[in-house]
């Protein structure tokens, strides 16, 4: 493959820089097409680990932000294009109703308890926390009044079905993150046996990679030990 | 970056005894261009390499494009030494 077309995997900012470093060293082996060949699979690899490196930064508390923001600026632009076409009525009054229902659904899908943070100040966290939660809906919202016109059956059914995915995602996405810095947690470990819990507790622990503590998160919830909890590492 | 895969190791040695390019870091370590190059921006990225370009005149008197070369730098040399005591078979390499 054309080392020119893989240049546009790598994330803009770098690409230029790339595509001067990769013909620099394809520059060695002209002579030689099937060795070239060769080097340019690599390319393609390294193309590949500067995108991965740049969506994983792009996990970013910020970044996050401002993806689901466009997101939900371009569902509101479908939604304004939809309604010139055709207007329905009653959308806002329907949409909170169809979230009264989303709510009651959510627990059976997971579960939503809201967790042991009392070792640390998250007034930051729950800020972003609302305004994620906030986003999604919104674009759930435009992305319904969207499809409506267009949907006869069903839409009710798919927004629904999208609206618990998302906040799912959202609720998910945020307990998996460090209540300190706001970054996501990893390296998950298991801890214990489901079969033992009389004895001990079993669960997934994820820790913060800069050190600001451990999520415990139970696998069965029982009465000793019932919702995820942090604790701190290091005395901030 | 505290501990070095052997692979990242071996770059390292190699850009530290003078294999300064792509390339060159290929030729000395024998490992695919594949490992070579992400490990060269994760070690730039950890600061223990930096790299700079080949100066276009340079580049121009050998009719080539310009080369980007890479250095290491003090904590890459810290972290080298840490690294050999890790993998005694790294000085063979």
């Amino acid at each position: 493959m054309k080392i020119e077309l893989l240049a546009y995997i790598v994330p803009r900012a770098k690409r230029e820089e790339w595509l001067a470093e990769w013909r620099g060293e394809l520059a060695f082996l002209a002579d030689a097409p099937a060795a070239q060949r060769e080097l340019t699979r690599g390319a393609w690899r390294d193309a590949a680990a500067l995108r991965f490196e740049a969506v994983k930064r792009s996990f970013a508390p910020g970044a996050q932000i401002r993806l689901l923001a466009a997101l939900a600026g371009i569902a509101c632009a479908c939604a304004a294009a939809a309604a010139v076409s055709v207007s329905v009525p009653g959308k806002g009054p329907a949409f909170v109703f169809l979230i009264a229902i989303v709510l009651l659904i959510l627990p059976a899908t997971m579960q939503v308890s809201r967790g042991d943070y009392s070792a640390v100040d998250n007034r930051g966290r729950r800020g972003f926390y609302f305004a994620k939660l906030a986003l999604v809906l919104t674009a759930c919202y435009f992305a319904w009044c969207a499809a409506l016109p267009h949907v006869k059956n069903g839409a009710v059914h798919a927004t629904m079905i999208g609206c618990v995915v998302a906040l799912r995602w959202a609720i998910l996405e945020q307990r998996r993150r460090c209540p300190v810095c706001s970054h996501t947690l990893r390296q998950p470990v298991r801890v214990g046996q489901p079969s033992y819990t009389l004895l001990g507790w079993s669960g997934i622990e994820w820790i913060c990679t800069r050190g600001h503590g451990v999520l415990h998160e139970p696998i069965a919830p029982t009465t000793s030990f019932r919702r995820h909890t942090w604790s701190r590492l290091f005395t901030q | 970056m505290s501990k070095l895969s052997f692979a990242a190791a071996a770059i390292l040695q190699s850009i530290g005894s003078g294999a300064a390019y792509g390339f060159s870091i290929m030729e000395a370590t024998g490992l695919p261009s594949g490992t070579v190059y992400p490990a060269l921006r994760r070690l730039e990225a950890a600061e223990l390499i930096k790299a700079h370009w080949e100066k276009q005149s340079l580049a121009d008197k050998e009719q080539r494009p310009p080369r980007r070369y890479y250095t290491i730098t003090r904590s890459g040399r810290a972290a080298l030494d840490a690294a050999r005591q890790r993998y005694p078979l790294l000085v063979s390499v």
